[in-house]
């Protein structure tokens, strides 16, 4: 009942700030059937799969500059646990904007993240892109520049990551990407140094052929420890017609103490632009005998 | 869970309330995008899903009277053109013949708006993503 009446405050708060300023409420309610068989055990389970609900706005300061901001939680809608929580952080950051670019600060997705672009086709499900990738980082205490819209279809980012003690060994870290983005191609760069104790190199490449997309990524990785992991991603998107998309993608990365691969194939049937219904069938297998075999089907509606 | 049930009751109303400009993805979509802090002002999403419906509750909602009052003040503003005031951007067009087509889009979508008539009260331009240019029109119903 507490929660109940926060969540009533809240939103009545958000009708009177939005009187003062436009405040953009978003989010998306992701939730999937799945049966998972792994390591000997099978069960099947109701999942969330990051619903996350947030608001965003943006407002004019003067001479040129604009502050922008981006408070975002995740929720899970299976059971309202999220980490013995209802709702943890997601991206959540304060910065300003003007004609030089974008500076901001807070605990969001470090730019060798955010360069994978819309390559992980099964992104946030047991297929996610981080099954084989490291540097699939969101951190605390980061302090980012982004080149200005004008620049073109070019953008690139340089963030620097505080660790105030925390679990990189007290050593402060650096991401940086250079994205190319114009009609159907996609290109990004991406570099991290000493960000959650390893160093990553990334290239990614997007292409839409008609109504194909075709993705792919390459990574190097080594850890603080000494471990390296190269790997390899590649994925397809297939649009049908105005409701059916198919799709597959697969990873793959050696390291020092294990080998994993990821394969996925599934299909959406989309409603709106907003609402959909998905199915996938997800092969992860590992080195370490963690091996899984995951089949669902879920609807996602965003808002 | 009758907090999540609220969040989603919630949701699904104001789904139905959703208004979506041609060409702009969903916010939590286009926040997924690597250059979102660049795009973030490229689509106006205050008269969409749940923006919308509280947007529609604030202006629907008549200002409160004070106990202590004795004289009623004439409104500054005509009330009903406050209250169906809004929005529309068009996607980044190219060229003469995409702009004439982003118009028709943004007036057929005002008129499926209103009730009654949709009016044009301003239009403006800006530069939008890659150097498009957008189209910003705002109507009240009448």
């Amino acid at each position: 009942m507490r929660v109940k009446f926060c969540l009533a405050a809240a939103a009545a708060t958000l009708v009177s700030a939005h009187a003062a300023a436009d405040v953009t409420l978003y989010g998306k309610a992701n939730v999937s059937l799945q049966y998972t068989d792994k390591a000997g055990d099978n069960e099947t389970e109701l999942k969330s799969n990051a619903s996350r609900i947030g608001v965003m706005g943006s407002e004019a300061i003067g001479s040129g500059l604009t502050a922008i901001y981006r408070f975002e939680y995740e929720t899970s809608i299976d059971d309202g646990d999220k980490d013995g929580q209802t709702l943890t952080q997601r991206n959540i950051y304060l910065g300003v904007q003007s004609k030089a670019g974008t500076l901001m600060a807070g605990k969001f997705d470090t730019p060798t993240k955010t360069a994978q672009g819309k390559i992980d086709l099964f992104d946030n499900l047991v297929g996610d892109i981080k099954n084989v990738f490291a540097g699939e980082n969101r951190v605390n205490n980061i302090v980012q520049y982004v080149t200005p819209e004008s620049v073109g279809p070019f953008t690139a980012k340089l963030a620097y990551v505080l660790d105030e003690g925390g679990s990189n060994g007290d050593e402060d870290g650096v991401s940086a990407s250079l994205a190319y983005n114009a009609d159907a191609l996609y290109v990004a760069v991406a570099v991290d140094q000493e960000v959650d104790e390893a160093d990553v190199y990334r290239l990614v490449g997007a292409y839409q052929l008609g109504s194909v997309q075709l993705g792919g990524a390459y990574q190097q990785a080594t850890y603080d420890n000494g471990d390296d992991a190269d790997g390899f991603f590649g994925s397809v998107k297939w649009r049908l017609d105005d409701h059916w998309v198919l799709k597959t993608q697969y990873g793959e990365s050696s390291s020092d103490f294990n080998d994993q691969k990821t394969l996925s194939v599934g299909a959406d049937y989309v409603f709106t632009k907003k609402v959909k219904a998905f199915t996938y069938y997800t092969q992860n297998d590992d080195s370490i005998n963690n091996d899984g075999d995951y089949l669902g089907v879920g609807l996602e509606l965003k808002f | 869970m009758s907090a999540l049930l609220y969040v989603l009751v919630l949701l699904l109303s104001a789904y139905g309330l959703s208004v979506q400009a041609e060409g702009c993805e969903p916010a939590v979509d286009m926040l997924e995008s690597n250059d979102a802090v660049n795009r973030m002002s490229e689509c106006d999403y205050s008269d969409k899903g749940l923006n919308g419906w509280f947007k529609a509750r604030t202006e629907n909602t008549p200002e409160p009277m004070h106990t202590s009052q004795t004289a009623v003040l004439p409104p500054v503003v005509d009330p009903p053109v406050l209250a169906a005031k809004f929005e529309l951007i068009s996607v980044g067009v190219k060229s003469a013949l995409d702009l004439v087509q982003a118009r028709f889009t943004l007036v057929a979508q005002a008129a499926e708006h209103c009730d009654g008539v949709a009016v044009l009260s301003e239009e403006a331009y800006r530069q939008g993503h890659q150097g498009h240019t957008q189209l910003i029109m705002s109507f009240y119903c009448r």
